[in-house]
């Protein structure tokens, strides 16, 4: 093993960067090729009714009383029922949506009428915040999506959903 | 200005190591917007999108993912004939179609029998005997309400207290 004297310089360590350079040049012309920037994944909250009825439903069993010293749950004095279409072309889109209150029910037709209808429901209505919404079957879930934003955005916070017109949860599929 | 230059004119290499930096930079940017939690979802579901859905919390790692979709043919075409001729034993033409990644796509009925072996597992692995996962719901955008509402009934039925729907931020929907 050879060995430095002492008045020799340090020998100059060239790292090879050209070979180094060409591997990082392939890595990231692979992940510029397969980069896909998807949509952001968001959540919302959901409000469902009581697993008690839930569970009542399917073992057709009325709810069990409920505890007298429990308060009672404040129904929501806002009900939106939207209606599907079921021809061929458009199934799944809105037909018409009716707007339930303690006053009387309305007939909308788009989601910026509801919106607006919503919004002097929104003032009036005793329960400010809670809103259900009661979809058809056969409405596209887009669109109940679409409906509940449109609830959200004229300030009600809590939207819950119910089970669409005639809806049999013991039926399997 | 001068411009420096070996007096000998021999040694004319370009300095690479400031280059090598930046596609260092630009792959470690690269790498990092892989998205990795797309092994847990299916790519099948196309969300809806939501301008009041807010980002996910991803500190919460107890959860189970259930993806929903009508069945389609033609949205399975292209996985082959043999995974087309299983899927259409099984499946008719618009029939909800249940997808669990790493089973089989399941109907109502084998996905209730397959949640409530998910609920006693949890709850007999569970320190407390307390069950705390989520429901995290994928609905494709084209499902039917009453398929989407059967489901998170199952689950509350099954004894699944938190369920959380996904969606697709509107703000980063792409045109």
């Amino acid at each position: 093993m050879s060995k430095r004297g002492k008045g020799e310089p340090d020998p100059e360590i060239v790292l090879p960067i050209t070979p180094m350079l060409d591997m990082a040049f392939q890595l990231l012309t692979f992940f510029i090729f397969t980069y896909n920037p998807s949509g952001m994944e968001g959540q919302f909250d959901l409000s469902l009714p009581s697993e008690a009825e839930a569970q009542a439903k399917e073992m057709k069993e009325p709810p069990p009383p409920s505890d007298p010293d429990t308060p009672p749950k404040i129904e929501a004095d806002v009900t939106v029922v939207v209606e599907a279409v079921t021809d061929d072309v458009n199934r799944g889109e809105i037909a018409k949506i009716h707007l339930k209150q303690n006053s009387g029910t309305v007939t909308v037709g788009d989601l910026k009428e509801l919106f607006d209808k919503l919004k002097q429901a929104n003032e009036t209505a005793s329960e400010k915040e809670t809103v259900k919404i009661q979809p058809y079957s056969k409405l596209k879930w887009s669109n109940v999506v679409l409906v509940a934003d449109t609830c959200r955005k004229a300030g009600f916070k809590n939207v819950s959903f119910v089970e669409p017109p005639g809806f049999n949860i013991s039926v399997v599929n | 200005m001068s411009h420096g230059g070996s007096s000998d004119g021999g040694n004319m290499e370009p300095n690479l190591t400031p280059l090598l930096d930046v596609v260092l930079q630009l792959l470690m940017f690269f790498m990092m917007c892989v998205n990795f939690v797309t092994n847990q979802v299916s790519e099948d579901i196309v969300l809806p999108e939501s301008m009041s859905a807010v980002p996910m919390d991803k500190s919460e790692t107890d959860v189970l993912f259930v993806n929903i979709r009508p069945f389609i043919l033609k949205d399975f075409e292209s996985k082959g004939q043999a995974a087309l001729d299983r899927l259409t034993a099984k499946f008719k033409e618009g029939d909800p179609f249940i997808i669990i990644l790493g089973e089989e796509p399941m109907r109502f009925g084998e996905f209730k029998f397959w949640l409530k072996s998910q609920y006693q597992t949890i709850k007999r692995t569970s320190k407390d005997g307390k069950v705390k996962t989520s429901i995290v719901m994928r609905a494709h955008r084209l499902t039917d309400y009453d398929q989407v509402y059967r489901l998170m009934q199952t689950c509350k039925i099954e004894g699944f207290r938190q369920i959380k729907l996904r969606a697709i931020t509107k703000s980063t929907v792409q045109s």
